[in-house]
């Protein structure tokens, strides 16, 4: 880290560049961290240094107090934008250990959940991220999408965000009666607003000229820097977990895994808005392919 | 599939242990091709399973520290590799002693791992030799002792604000 | 407040006046920290809609906001930059405590969190859970309002009850 002025020369101009600290509250901030930036005018040559930890809670100290079923709730709050994949990760974990295998229903209907997860936080990341960017609109619009989404969530789990809702061997219970009829109503819903969004943002100038070559990533820093998810994808690595080693239900299920070209912030936003079609593909997938029965393993 | 793994070594672990013999130990878990390695040896086997021609481990999915207290050796560091190529992973565990814990650094293979190490130094103590920047990274600097550690109290909190004197 | 239908006047109080004044144009300053920043962003936004209440534009400078809501958990290590944040408003100010986290620490009884964030800031009004429903958040402002409406307010200097 070097704190010291740096001269700047062009066009004849005799320049310096400056320092600016980002954080750790910002407004443009959605989760806490701070940098050190090195500006050039208005733009960020260089971040000097990055500062995390101001949302460390311990939560590995706190699983140690407690049991192996009762961290599902610390997993919840791990990424609380998509809390339901957070618990299917720490289930999955432990059954392994304990060499259970669930029932076919419970798989199902963890797929089910994980997708409208996975929509949920990508309608988070868009509508903040364009927000940021000065475009409010699209941020109520999803908002507003997110809800139908979130009451849905609610019906099965009875909470709207931090769901708890898994059990090592199975979940919490069956799904209500009727909520399977009215997934595909809601997912039309928000499809609509998804596409909405995507004419407003997708072919927008300001929207374009803030994100393309802004952020750019290579697709060997990617990998170096053990990059996963969309941003991996969006460097132009086709990797997606749930192809390359398949949980779940996923490898009985058809999707296509969006790569992006170059790495920078518009493939990013691309990438996402695909896998957002993908979720709402494979949960109707899921509909016609699940069965009844248990949703938890019997002793 | 654990029952299958073990019946079975990957050839993975069989070219490691052809080339390293003494140094990799064959572990018992249930998640894939896990190994013991000497603490001394373990940044060469890294980089040997990333630029062998036909491993690619070429990305460091996971570093962390484990401790477990009263055993001894004290100290874990678990690495994960994965390699996009073949799609397979590996897991290595280096042991460490109670007594200055501390492994040579794999920042100059993988980028990724710069946090990571300061995160196992941060929460165990662990030193990684070599690291560019060993500094805590989840706690503040005035923060004394490593939190993960087992004998650190899980509440005992080092504030850095005094607490409000003047109430309401 | 009385109003005089004849001649067309309305008296009151300098204080209930200002009261009423403050208490519809609350400008909250979302600290957000965590998990109920998602619910903050389904409270500020359409569905939920705070503006019906008169505390819907987050200001994100502290000069310009009068409602600290702070939201999410407070680490120790983020404890100083709540402090500043909050020194940096103007008065009058309020705080609100949103979360269980913010409350009590919640269920996070560790090393790294802050047991609860009245014991560095001063706190006006709790609202539990984790993270509160929007219907929750929007009890608490509407129960904030009434506090502030009953608070003596004067056109120059502090508010009354000087809290440092």
């Amino acid at each position: 880290m070097s704190l010291t002025v740096e001269k700047i020369e062009r066009d004849g101009i005799q320049s310096q560049s400056y320092l600016l600290n980002i954080g750790p509250s910002h407004p443009a901030m959605h989760g806490v961290i701070r940098f050190i930036a090195r500006m050039d005018g208005e733009r960020v040559e260089k971040i000097e240094d990055t500062e995390i930890g101001y949302l460390h809670r311990a939560f590995e100290k706190d699983c140690e107090q407690v049991g192996w079923g009762m961290a599902f709730p610390y997993t919840d709050r791990l990424n609380y934008v998509s809390p339901l994949i957070n618990n299917c990760g720490y289930a999955m974990a432990v059954e392994r250990l304990l060499g259970i295998t669930v029932p076919e229903r419970c798989e199902y209907i963890r797929t089910i959940l994980s997708e409208i997860s996975r929509i949920t936080d990508h309608q988070t990341c868009i509508a903040a991220s364009a927000m940021e960017l000065g475009a409010f609109t699209p941020f109520i619009y999803l908002m507003k999408a997110r809800e139908y989404l979130y009451e849905l969530v609610e019906e099965v789990t009875g909470a709207r965000l931090t769901v708890s809702y898994l059990r090592v061997g199975g979940v919490k219970a069956d799904l209500p009666d009727g909520w399977l009829d009215k997934l595909p109503a809601v997912l039309d819903k928000v499809d609509k607003v998804n596409i909405e969004v995507n004419k407003l943002l997708a072919r927008n100038r300001i929207f374009i000229d803030r994100m393309k070559d802004v952020g750019k990533i290579s697709r060997e820093k990617a990998i170096a820097y053990g990059f996963t998810g969309p941003l991996l994808r969006s460097a132009g690595v086709d990797f997606d977990v749930r192809r390359a080693t398949p949980y779940h239900v996923y490898d009985r299920l058809d999707f296509d895994i969006p790569i992006g070209e170059v790495g920078d912030n518009y493939d990013r936003y691309l990438v996402r808005m695909e896998e957002m079609r993908q979720s709402d593909r494979i949960i109707r997938q899921c509909l016609g392919q699940i069965p009844n029965g248990s949703v938890t393993v019997t002793p | 599939m654990s029952e299958t793994k073990k019946n079975n070594p990957s050839p993975v672990l069989d070219q490691l242990i052809a080339r390293f013999g003494e140094a990799v130990q064959i572990a018992d878990a249930p998640h894939g091709d896990t190994v013991i390695v000497e603490p001394t040896k373990a940044a060469e086997i890294i980089g040997w399973l990333k630029n062998e021609p036909g491993l690619d481990f070429n990305m460091l999915m996971d570093l962390h520290g484990v401790d477990y207290l009263p055993r001894d050796p004290r100290f874990e560091v678990v690495y994960q590799l994965y390699s996009l190529k073949h799609n397979r992973r590996i897991w290595l565990r280096v042991q460490l002693g109670e007594l200055n814990p501390e492994i040579e650094s794999v920042v100059s293979l993988y980028l990724g791992a710069n946090w990571l190490e300061r995160e196992a130094w941060d929460m165990f103590g662990i030193v990684f030799s070599g690291h560019p920047d060993l500094r805590r990274i989840l706690m503040y600097e005035e923060f004394e002792g490593h939190p993960l550690r087992r004998d650190y109290p899980f509440n005992k909190r080092q504030p850095i604000c005094p607490p409000l004197t003047k109430h309401l | 407040m009385a109003v005089n239908q004849e001649s067309g006047f309305l008296t009151t109080k300098v204080s209930d006046f200002l009261g009423w004044c403050r208490k519809y144009s609350l400008f909250p300053y979302p600290f957000v920290t965590a998990c109920c920043g998602m619910e903050y962003m389904s409270v500020s936004s359409a569905h939920y809609d705070l503006d019906r209440f008169g505390a819907a534009w987050p200001r994100f400078s502290p000069r310009q906001a009068d409602l600290l809501m702070v939201v999410g958990t407070i680490s120790h290590k983020m404890a100083p930059v709540l402090q500043m944040v909050y020194a940096q408003m103007c008065e009058p100010k309020w705080v609100m405590a949103f979360g269980v986290c913010t409350c009590t620490g919640g269920f996070y009884n560790n090393y790294a969190t802050v047991q609860g964030i009245d014991t560095i800031v001063p706190v006006d009004i709790y609202v539990p859970g984790c993270p509160p429903r929007p219907e929750a958040v929007i009890d608490g402002i509407i129960k904030l309002q009434k506090k502030i409406q009953a608070d003596h307010h004067s056109m120059f200097g502090p508010k009354s009850d000087e809290r440092n």
